[in-house]
């Protein structure tokens, strides 16, 4: 292959996710206009470009499908009656995601059973509710990643609403301390607070679960 | 820094969440020290985990279903009726009007406490003025006792005297009596009847004149340093003699 060709297709390689993102911001910000101006199209578009974030997240936040699905919808109405206030120098998924933890708060103080769903960090130990893995040989990667998930999903739980809030979106969403401080409406000495709090709590559930599985085999 | 220090700090050094110069620290400690290298190494699995927690996947009519509500419940609030609309904009609790509200009921009500207070203010200083003053004052001048006047027939020579622009107060006492006897203000045309008693004129100031149970009558002379102040008891309907008094 000519090195210049070779040099081409690099150039190409690199230019193309930088202008997809360009025109990804710029066909947002023109959804984002137009949905202001009324135009539900537009609106459905933004839905369907945000969905799987919010849906997400909210799942994260709140432990099941059906809390996760009826937060999403409430964001959504959220998102498009408040739409006009929303600045094109912000960043819209920031934006997205205080109103996304707004809705998850509102929503866990309305069900009160939401504490009484999941178990806490000493009963969730005790219980073994969590079935613990089968040591086979061959045992399938997705089961491994089902229980998994199933675990950290039992250890997030247990946590306070701003701890759990602020950890999903540290640790999963990868967000920096300062952008969860500013979606939170909090400091980030107490976003750090939070955070370290909360992987401690995850990592002593996740201990504990270790040794009640040891101890059972 | 100790083992328990640098136990507190792992969750956040594991995260890069800590300062350079705490990292430093920490790096250099759990180098050394290989209890708190297996905790860090516990955080780094569990924050690998959080990393991994993803949902389950949700099939495309979720999402559907999703926006779909979604824009059900937008199409019926831009088709909701005007009335209704207007009702729940009126009903929908606002901070500003909320604060309006409760910061206007403050003034009414301070207003109202106000000018109750003054009122009574007013009525002690009138009921001191009617108990303290009429007999020294009527004496001190030299005039005749009030039925002498009564007598005397029509005072209309005296009534434009009222409107003298500046009136000095004998004893000093403060200059309200104008808004609550409206004599002063109004001309006394008191009538002659046929009979030889005053007719008093009607007129709005009969009314605060003749609600005290001391009818007070001020005339102004005029020397600006003299005043007629006359005390009288108040007139019942069977007062027919005391009609002068009254109309004043």
């Amino acid at each position: 292959m000519p090195s210049g060709a070779h040099e081409m297709a690099l150039a190409v390689e690199i230019l193309l996710p930088v202008n997809a993102l360009t025109q990804t911001q710029t066909s947002l910000t023109r959804l984002i206009e137009r949905a202001a101006s009324g135009d539900t199209a537009a609106f459905e578009q933004i839905m369907i470009h945000s969905q799987h974030r919010v849906m997400a997240m909210t799942w994260r936040i709140l432990g099941n499908e059906a809390d996760a699905r009826d937060a999403s919808q409430e964001v959504f109405l959220r998102v498009y009656k408040y739409l006009g206030r929303f600045k094109q120098d912000q960043d819209f998924f920031a934006w997205l995601y205080t109103i996304t933890v707004n809705v998850c708060r509102d929503i866990a103080k309305k069900r009160q059973h939401h504490s009484d769903r999941f178990t806490s960090l000493a009963a969730g130990a005790d219980e073994g509710a969590l079935a613990v893995p089968a040591d086979q040989e061959g045992a399938e990667e997705a089961l491994i990643h089902t229980q998994q998930r199933e675990l950290i999903a039992r250890a997030m739980a247990t946590l306070p609403d701003k701890e759990r809030a602020s950890i999903v979106l540290r640790d999963v969403e990868g967000l920096s301390t300062d952008e969860v401080a500013r979606i939170m409406k909090s400091s980030s000495t107490t976003v750090r607070s939070q955070i370290s709090s909360a992987r401690k709590k995850i990592k002593i559930y996740c201990e504990q679960y270790l040794s009640r599985k040891e101890r059972s085999q | 820094m100790n083992c328990k220090q640098i136990q507190e700090l792992l969750p956040l050094y594991v995260g890069r969440d800590l300062k350079e110069s705490r990292v430093k620290l920490v790096t250099a400690h759990v180098q050394s020290c290989a209890e708190c290298a297996g905790a860090a190494d516990e955080y780094r699995e569990t924050r690998q985990l959080l990393q991994q927690f993803a949902p389950p996947p949700f099939s495309e009519a979720v999402y559907a279903g999703i926006r779909q509500q979604v824009l059900r419940k937008i199409g019926r609030e831009a088709t909701a009726p005007g009335l209704a609309r207007l009702f729940e904009s009126l009903f929908r609790p606002r901070l500003r009007w909320a604060v309006a509200t409760a910061l206007l009921l403050a003034v009414c009500v301070s207003a109202f406490y106000l000018i109750s207070n003054r009122r009574n203010d007013r009525q002690v200083a009138d009921s001191g003025r009617t108990v303290d003053r009429p007999t020294s004052i009527k004496e001190s001048e030299g005039l005749p006792p009030a039925s002498t006047v009564k007598n005397r027939g029509p005072v209309q020579g005296l009534a434009g005297l009222t409107h003298q622009p500046k009136r000095k107060r004998i004893g000093g006492a403060p200059d309200r009596s104008a808004t609550v006897n409206s004599t002063d203000t109004q001309p006394m045309t008191a009538q002659t009847l046929p009979d030889g008693r005053s007719e008093p004129d009607a007129g709005p100031a009969r009314e605060p004149a003749t609600s005290g149970k001391t009818l007070r009558v001020e005339m102004q002379t005029a020397d600006p340093n003299i005043r007629i102040i006359w005390f009288t008891p108040q007139a019942t309907k069977q007062d027919s003699p005391n009609k002068f008094s009254k109309g004043i």
